[in-house]
């Protein structure tokens, strides 16, 4: 029991640091249409621009800001160089795809360049051991989930209950009508790929604090991201959300019974199950239209 | 003369769809456009609009030359366009929907909310339903009540009867008469329904591959006997 209940806590700890990424990358997603692969070195980046900052003495909130804005920045730059000129010659989804995997294969192996591929692990968090009945956990693992709680409930709220929030789902469901009510689309787009960008980054910086980071770290965290958004259905932040956490908690409890070196193929296996019984996802949508 | 094109040229790419097309609404005026399916009157009203860039010709808004001019700015201006099918955002709320129709200006008046409640009393009890779960002729209403958010001067409606039920095609003419009659907006209206466009229409254009092949009063147009013979 102790055992279960240690696994189900890790999977929660791991699923909520799953779900800032695939909420982010669901939002770029969804609102876009850009399957955005390069989101994985926007993760990195962000993680590595704050220990660049913490090498050169900021303290550690700093460098956490630092690590944000940079992510942010290079999420910005990916879809002003890469994506939005393909956009304008009006380039087919498998051409965007194949530019986003060479992107996050260029820069990946720029961040190798500059910082070399040994683990890096940024110091400084107070991190402490915490047992409460029988499982254990440190400070540092409760501070991942309660960032990714306040960031996805601040995500919810800001499209939900802000002008510029509405306008980020008017987008999202109809680049068209948006454009006819007076919503500028290319600048929708620069400000989800700076959010989600932002979104994801803390993410990374955390893994970094816990057992340290490589320049490809976000290829797993991208491939994580994109099954649980199809899990929990496209389109849907909550659902991206819901599927990262099955995911997390499903690789974890899976050590049970299997070796720990197929928890990748347990994300794989949620994925097909998942698309064989539900193909629109956990929370994805399927209308039903009123009679007037 | 509210809207004037002249000798009207644009496509999508490289396919030319209009050929020197010309047409003025004056404001006030529902002016009907017809034509067979690929005759270009979306792709009209697309252009005048700002949706589509002209290749070449002219588009005068209130004596102003607008060629070119983006979606964004025309609207504020005073255009608005109602798209086939879909004319709103199937996963947002009615109200959200509503407030959307005022995004270019900031914020959406409530005086003006409160008058397309008064006109569409169905969109106020509905406020906080997914729009994309209204039924086809309620969608319909939304669409025209968030086109209307800032009073426009000049509506542009492409086929609002596409996919209703007759009765539904009735009642939703009729809300564009209405809405002509109330607010004074002038309509550019494109419908497969010809008669009952010509009914409430008082201008007509006939539009064949690209270009006007007649215009005329809707009026001597639904007398004539050879009607369906003209396109």
């Amino acid at each position: 029991m102790d055992l279960f209940a240690q696994l189900l806590v890790n999977g929660v700890i791991a699923g909520s640091l799953y779900a800032l990424v695939a909420c982010s990358f669901g939002l770029i997603l969804g609102t876009t249409g850009t399957f955005h692969f390069a989101h994985g070195v926007v993760f990195a980046a962000g993680a590595y621009g704050a220990y660049f900052a913490a090498g050169r003495g900021l303290p550690l909130w700093a460098a956490v800001g630092v690590g944000i804005a940079g992510a942010a920045l290079v999420g910005v730059l990916i879809e002003v160089v890469v994506y939005r000129p393909l956009r304008k010659i009006s380039a087919s989804p498998l051409v965007i795809l194949i530019a986003s995997l060479g992107t996050l294969i260029v820069l990946e192996n720029a961040i190798a360049i500059g910082f070399s591929t040994d683990a890096k692990v940024l110091e400084g968090f107070p991190r402490k051991g915490v047992i409460i009945g029988g499982v254990g956990f440190t400070t540092l693992h409760v501070t991942m989930v309660a960032v990714s709680l306040v960031v996805f409930l601040g995500l919810l709220a800001f499209l939900h209950w802000t002008r510029t929030g509405r306008a980020i789902r008017a987008v999202a469901t109809s680049p068209e009508m948006a454009e006819i009510v007076g919503i500028d689309t290319g600048r929708v787009f620069l400000l989800v790929f700076a959010i989600g960008s932002a979104m994801a980054a803390p993410a990374a910086i955390l893994i970094m604090m816990d057992r340290g980071g490589t320049p490809d770290m976000g290829m797993e965290a991208i491939l994580i991201a994109a099954i649980a958004v199809i899990v929990g259905g496209i389109g849907s932040v909550p659902g991206a959300a819901l599927g990262a956490l099955i995911i997390g908690v499903a690789q974890n409890l899976g050590v049970m019974q299997i070796p720990s070196e197929w928890q990748a193929a347990i994300a794989f296996g949620v994925l097909l199950v998942v698309v064989i019984l539900r193909p629109h996802g956990l929370l994805g949508k399927k209308l039903k239209k009123a009679e007037i | 003369m509210l809207i004037e094109a002249a000798d009207l040229v644009a496509g999508y790419g490289t396919k030319q769809e209009l050929h020197g097309v010309s047409l003025r609404v004056a404001a006030g005026e529902i002016v009907a456009l017809i034509g067979h399916n690929g005759a270009g009157k979306t792709t009209l009203l697309k252009t005048l609009f700002g949706l589509l860039p002209a290749l070449g010709g002219e588009v005068r808004y209130g004596g102003r030359p607008i060629t070119g001019r983006r979606a964004a700015l025309n609207v504020r201006d005073g255009l608005s366009f109602v798209p086939q099918g879909h004319g709103i955002f199937t996963d947002l709320t009615v109200g959200e929907n509503l407030e959307l129709g005022g995004y270019s200006v900031g914020a959406a008046d409530p005086d003006r909310l409160a008058a397309i409640h008064d006109l569409f009393p169905i969109l106020k009890e509905r406020q906080d339903q997914r729009a994309g779960t209204l039924s086809g002729g309620q969608q319909q209403m939304l669409a025209l009540g968030l086109a209307l958010v800032l009073r426009p001067k000049l509506l542009l409606l492409d086929e609002p009867s596409l996919g209703l039920a007759p009765v539904l095609v009735q009642r939703v003419l009729e809300s564009v008469q209405e809405i002509n009659r109330r607010f004074g907006t002038a309509v550019l209206l494109v419908e497969q329904n010809v008669k009952q466009a010509l009914r409430i229409a008082g201008r007509v254009y006939v539009m064949k591959v690209g270009q006007i092949s007649l215009e005329d009063r809707a009026e001597a147009l639904l007398a004539r006997r050879d009607l369906w013979q003209l396109f």
